[in-house]
């Protein structure tokens, strides 16, 4: 027997939509002709025989059987300006910029390439080639001028290129720009051509790729960061100059010439990245922005699939707000695309359950087990994989989480739900929720929906990304505000938003640790892409110098605590340490047996609570929080209980540690 | 790693017992070595039913291609115990003879 091979999987045009609204499915299917799609509401998404019961429920009329068709994600970032080949004539041209590549030994990485059809010309740089500027005459004619010295990663170059058809040469110069720079890292060469490049004045220019012959692809992208690339005349007229520090935040890339061909970014290359004039003294690109006038692109960027729309659903007014999903299924496989529906009129005075999806967000389809060799020490057990897992490490092209890494090593900063997240699924299991069911983010949030289900409270559901739109009015009437297991990743808006709650007396029922720790910026266009800038402590990657302020919104990024709010500020609690083994328990605490809080111990009389359970066999585990005064814990806060007996593998997090030393967690009281 | 006969035995039995927990600081510091390997032909899990059936896999330490399944299966205790003892075996350290246990 082999493990099921997954062929089916699917996005959404949107992670929430209110009745009246419309969600737009988009799928491929791999396998077979025809896939059924049906709407379910999510209650218990865990299909671990010891839990309470896997449990969906069908929305009649909401069903369909549809024929399936093959999508490709295509990552790759870029940049692409339009009609440029007309500014350009037959005479030749001269292109330079600075550059800091990456991955210099991977071959056959564009610089810039204009092209229509067969015609143009490319910059590239990669393997034993090196620096090489290709002619194409379009009939067949190719000349190649190829420098063949080799480039370092992650330093700085000047690199020219020159055709001039007139003098019948091509040139070609790579010039390092660091401070000690000698002569012998500057490395020309000319050759002479008959060669012609015709007219193409329907060709654009593309930065970071070349259009695929004969198809409407991309490929050859490049790993590193641009900086200025400017466009002249065989003879050195100007014809356009790009300003990657003006736009930063958004897709356009800015021409300063007269001629205004300005263009667009695709995938979202990383911008306020440091230049190769940056030397420490700023280190906010706002105030700095000239040394701020990089881009790193990226050969595996991927922000919208942009895959076609299978099927539309638009909600009735009948059902109620709650966790939903596309169901879809073949013979072979099934796959889950959840989304929430919001209230159609606000729950005055009741409780507001937030879907943490910019956590869900920030773990998209993570490959820590495939990328970190030392996974398996912090988890403390041999990774597991499932159909899902073993899909996503074939298909490196879906992307990858806020913890993991380029192709190139450097740290992946934004995450787009305009993909498959294969691991914001009901019945996934991942190995980060420890032993038992392996509930982590949206599965394990399904038992606090199941719960709620069985007590019979009724809630509102919005998501992160609803609470970043709408901020405080978001939870303005309601008289309770749930977070769900693991809201771990949060917004300066949500932030602000649930402060203010708590400030007018709102309630918040935090049911999970490592709660509001990083921050998070959602871009401004309406995507729902998500960044993350960790510096001072990393996770997975950690920023470069100068590379810490968000290029989003232009916000200092990091640990909530290290901007100065602590989440105990809010929640009482914040995050100390972490484990990914066994679960422990809770032991009551004398202040529990205060008359203030005998309503929460009403027909509870142990003194152990939570000594079972299906994330690692108790309630305190995976990740662990602790109170501090000093970090905002308010004065009048109750401490009912603390866990204890945790395994070895419990260690506390790097932030609270300014010297290492053994077993520093147990001598610092923390666990 | 080198360890006395009897203390080898007491690790691994340990270790059977218990393949995902509380460890003694002898077993901590034996899987510590065992786990910290490379990336190229590490020992993973395959799960090929929910909740029921394991098997051993490998990675291949290339992006792009996914773990390779071997043969072994059973439970999730039994796959991490046949890879405790390939891990075993593949860092010198003597056979286990699980007669002993």
């Amino acid at each position: 027997m082999t493990p099921p091979v997954k062929t089916l999987l699917g996005y959404a045009d949107s992670l929430s939509v209110a009745p009246g609204e419309t969600i737009a499915f988009k799928v491929s299917c791999e396998t077979t002709s025809l896939y059924d799609a049906q709407i379910v509401r999510l209650i218990n998404g865990d299909t671990n025989p010891a839990s309470p019961g896997y449990n969906e429920i069908e929305i009649p009329g909401a069903a369909w059987r549809l024929p399936g068709r093959r999508q490709y994600v295509r990552a790759g970032s870029c940049a692409i300006i339009e009609g440029v080949g007309a500014h350009l004539g037959s005479a030749g041209f001269g292109i330079e910029m600075l550059i800091w590549p990456t991955t210099p030994e991977k071959p056959l990485q564009t610089l810039c390439s204009l092209f229509e059809g067969p015609a143009g010309f490319s910059l590239t740089i990669g393997g034993a080639a090196g620096l090489a500027l290709l002619i194409s005459d379009g009939g067949g004619g190719e000349a190649t001028l190829a420098l063949g010295a080799p480039l370092r990663a992650r330093q700085w170059y000047r690199v020219t290129a020159r055709f001039d058809p007139r003098a019948g040469e091509m040139f070609c110069r790579q010039k390092a720009c660091h401070g000690r720079a000698t002569d012998a890292e500057t490395v020309a060469a000319t050759r002479s051509t008959t060669i012609a490049l015709p007219h193409i004045p329907g060709a654009n220019l593309l930065l970071a790729a070349a259009p695929q012959p004969g198809g409407t692809g991309l490929y050859r992208f490049y790993n590193g960061k641009m900086e200025a690339p400017n466009l002249t005349s065989a003879d050195g007229a100007p014809v356009a100059a790009w300003d990657f520090s003006i736009g930063i935040g958004s897709d356009t890339i800015h021409d300063t010439s007269a001629k205004s061909l300005h263009g667009r970014t695709r995938q979202r290359p990383a911008r306020a990245m440091t230049g190769h004039c940056w030397a420490g003294e700023g280190f906010v690109w706002r105030h700095t922005p000239a040394h701020y006038a990089a881009i790193h692109f990226h050969d595996d960027d991927i922000d919208d699939a942009a895959w076609e729309t299978d099927f539309s659903f638009t909600v009735p007014d009948t059902l109620p707000s709650g966790l939903y999903a596309a169901r879809l299924r073949t013979a072979q496989d099934e796959d889950y695309i959840p989304f929430v529906i919001r209230a159609a009129r606000r729950r005055e005075g009741g409780l507001l359950f937030i879907v943490p999806t910019a956590s869900y967000q920030a773990y998209a389809n993570e490959h820590l087990a495939l990328d970190a060799a030392l996974a398996e020490l912090v988890h403390d057990h041999v990774p597991v994989f499932g159909p899902n897992g073993i899909y996503l490490a074939a298909h490196r092209e879906l992307g990858g989480s806020l913890y993991g890494r380029h192709s190139d090593g450097s740290g992946i900063f934004t995450s787009s739900r305009r993909r498959p997240i294969l691991n914001m699924r009901p019945k996934y299991q991942s190995r980060l929720g420890g032993t038992g069911s392996g509930l982590w983010q949206l599965n394990a949030d399904t038992h606090l929906i199941a719960w709620l289900a069985r007590e019979g409270i009724e809630a509102d559901f919005i998501t992160d990304e609803d609470f970043d739109s709408n901020g405080a009015d978001a939870l303005l009437p309601y008289r309770c505000v749930m977070l769900a297991t693991h809201a771990e990743y949060f917004s300066t808006r949500m932030r602000d938003a649930l402060d203010d709650y708590v400030a007018a007396a709102g309630r918040i029922m935090s049911m999970g640790a490592n709660g509001l720790y990083w921050r998070i910026a959602y871009h401004m266009d309406g995507s729902g892409t998500i960044e993350v800038r960790r510096c001072e402590v990393g996770n997975g990657w950690i920023t470069a110098p100068g590379e810490a302020y968000h290029e989003f919104t232009g916000e200092y990024g990091g640990l909530w605590r290290r901007i100065g709010r602590p989440p105990q500020q809010t929640i009482g609690v914040g995050f100390v340490g972490q484990g990914f083994d066994r679960s422990s328990y809770y032991r009551r605490l004398p202040a529990s047996h205060d008359p203030r809080v005998a309503f929460i111990f009403a027909g509870v009389s142990d003194e152990i609570i939570g000594d079972l359970g299906l994330i690692g066999g108790g309630a305190a585990g995976v990740e662990l929080d602790r109170t501090d005064p000093l970090l905002g814990t308010p004065a009048n806060a109750v401490i009912l209980a603390r866990s204890e007996g945790h395994t070895g593998n419990y260690l506390p997090t790097v932030e609270e540690l300014l010297i290492n030393y053994v077993n520093q967690a147990e001598r610092n009281g923390f666990f | 790693m080198q360890f006395a006969d009897a203390e080898w035995i007491q690790l691994a039995r340990e270790f059977r017992a218990q393949p995902i927990g509380y460890h003694s600081a002898g077993l901590t510091r034996l899987l510590s070595h065992l786990r910290a390997g490379g990336m190229e032909g590490k020992y993973c899990i395959i799960c090929i039913e929910p909740h029921r059936n394991w098997a051993i896999g490998r990675l291949s330490a290339q992006r792009g291609v996914p773990p390779a399944l071997q043969d072994n299966r059973g439970t999730l205790d039994e796959a991490e115990w046949a890879i405790f003892k390939l891990r075993c075996r593949d860092a010198g350290l003597p056979a286990i003879d699980e007669a002993l246990l």
